[in-house]
């Protein structure tokens, strides 16, 4: 943890600054050791809270006392060099790391204002409030309508045919996917490109009527034209949906998000508006990083 | 500060700033030529410094390339990102800089013209005090761009050489002489045109200052102070 030092005087100031204003800023600890995170971690009309979340896998203490807020129709982006905690702490949000026998959580995720860790919380619905879509885009080996009809039937969402033709049409609607697979819904899945199976998989993400969607690295397997196609998607989805994207790239973190989350060894270092950490960030850690000056 | 894992990049953001010292360097020696030219009567002098406001573009050019061809390649973001948008915000004020000197340099080269009677220096005085600050506050941002003190930056934004300030009194003295002796208006007028150039020269360089606290600092002071 000696790599994690100081600010530099500048980033002092502007925090002394920050802080005269009454913006919601934790000094960091000017010993050596790293502090509390930079910026602030409130979002306004928060969906999401998470409270001094820590994650073990075994011993490895994984993810330390995480405290982030995730609003209404905002776009949050998660970045970091790997095996910084960022993938982790995602999973934790619809208890995708619960698969995972060693792995341990503690501290408090609220999805509005239900605990997720509560003994009573059946994951199954959890996982339909918090869909999640991965880096490689993974269809089920069935028709392009059996992958959105899936979710739907399982949940007991449609009660007739029809209901269902219709959950599928506005799901490949939302995903923006319908105009191009609408004559041929009956066809394996697996036989559209790359860009259109990850808009399917987020478009069966979108038919079990999600109120957050995950996105771990979803455009890493992807050519620009069918990224820049999924990054519109995102910014259509906002409206009705909260968004937590993990991505290496920082021109899209940049480019799809409001805010920005900044992880390092398993610790939250600093979160703020996009606009603010890409220009001026106030960790140098984060200056180090975005602008390629690390490892 | 660290290296970038890309030392391409760490070659390219050096080269830009090289060529915008070069740039200054040069803009620096036009204003220092055309205020030697002033003193010394000196036509010729003058002369050298229009034809060579050619090479001060030819460094506008260059240098905007460089970061378009930056912001293409490197997508810089943070303290990269300022430092390469400052300094195409700079050259855009050394160049007219270099501007401001030319126009100094042609009416210089109307007022030592050898058919006329060379301007009573008395006349001149308010353009040698101006054109010493001028040259000090162009010197005292460039070493700001150099260096990355601010201090030399905010000596140019607090105002402690107002050239504003210079060419009000310098207005007011050259009426004086005119309302002694009607015949040097059309002297004074073309004093009062350098004494301006040399003003603006002076609120290029607050300009270039204050871009290289956003460079540094990351605050916009602009309109501000």
């Amino acid at each position: 943890m000696n790599t994690v030092t100081q600010l530099k005087p500048k980033s002092v100031s502007r925090m002394k600054t920050l802080i005269s204003k009454n913006i919601s800023v934790k000094p960091l600890n000017l010993q050596g050791e790293m502090g509390a995170t930079v910026g602030s971690i409130h979002a306004d009309n928060p969906r999401i809270t998470c409270r001094n979340v820590n994650v073990f896998y075994g011993e490895n203490h994984a993810i330390q006392d995480i405290n982030l807020d995730i609003g209404t129709n905002e776009v949050i982006s998660l970045i970091g060099p790997s095996g910084c905690g960022k993938s982790t702490f995602l999973r934790c949000l619809n208890r995708m790391n619960d698969t995972v026998e060693s792995c341990r959580v503690n501290g408090e995720i609220k999805i509005d204002n239900v605990d997720v860790y509560s003994k009573h919380m059946d994951v199954v619905p959890l996982r339909a409030q918090v869909g999640m879509v991965f880096q490689k885009p993974n269809p089920f080996p069935k028709s392009i309508y059996d992958n959105i009809a899936y979710g739907p039937k399982i949940h007991g969402l449609a009660s007739t045919k029809a209901e269902l033709d219709q959950i599928v049409e506005s799901s490949l609607r939302k995903a923006g996917l319908w105009d191009e697979v609408k004559d041929r819904l009956h066809q394996p899945g697996t036989g559209l490109s790359g860009g259109q199976q990850q808009r399917l998989c987020i478009a069966r993400t979108l038919s079990v009527e999600p109120e957050v969607i995950l996105m771990d690295e979803p455009c890493s397997a992807l050519d620009p034209i069918a990224t820049a196609k999924i990054e519109q998607l995102i910014d259509e989805l906002r409206q009705r949906y909260t968004i937590a994207i993990v991505t290496h790239s920082m021109q899209q973190a940049a480019r799809v998000s409001q805010r920005t989350a900044y992880f390092h060894l398993g610790k939250l270092i600093e979160v703020g508006k996009t606009s603010d950490v890409f220009t001026n960030p106030l960790h140098e850690l984060t200056q180090d990083y975005i602008t390629g000056r690390f490892g | 500060m660290k290296e970038h894992t890309v030392h391409l990049f760490d070659g390219e953001l050096s080269h830009l700033h090289y060529l915008v010292l070069e740039m200054a360097g040069l803009v620096i020696d036009q204003l220092d030529t055309v205020m030697t030219s002033l003193d010394e009567g000196e036509v010729s002098i003058a002369e050298k410094v229009v034809a060579r406001d050619r090479e001060v573009n030819e460094y506008e050019l260059k240098i905007d390339a460089e970061v378009l061809s930056i912001l293409a390649k490197r997508s810089p973001v943070a303290n990269d990102l300022r430092k390469v948008i400052s300094i195409s915000k700079i050259v855009v004020d050394l160049e007219r800089i270099g501007d401001e000197t030319v126009r100094i340099a042609k009416l210089i080269i109307d007022m030592f013209d050898p058919q006329t009677s060379d301007p009573n220096p008395q006349l001149l005085r308010d353009i040698v005090r101006m054109g010493t600050m001028a040259r000090g506050m162009l010197r005292k941002a460039t070493d700001a761009f150099d260096t990355g003190n601010l201090d030399d930056a905010y000596v140019l934004i607090r105002g402690d050489w107002d050239c504003g300030q210079e060419f009000q009194d310098g207005i007011r003295r050259q009426l004086t002489f005119v309302l002694q002796d009607a015949r040097l208006i059309g002297r004074a007028l073309d004093i009062l045109q350098i004494m301006k150039a040399l003003e603006r020269c002076g609120n290029h360089c607050i300009n270039i200052a204050e871009f290289m606290i956003f460079m540094v600092e990351g605050k916009d002071i602009r309109h501000r102070h």
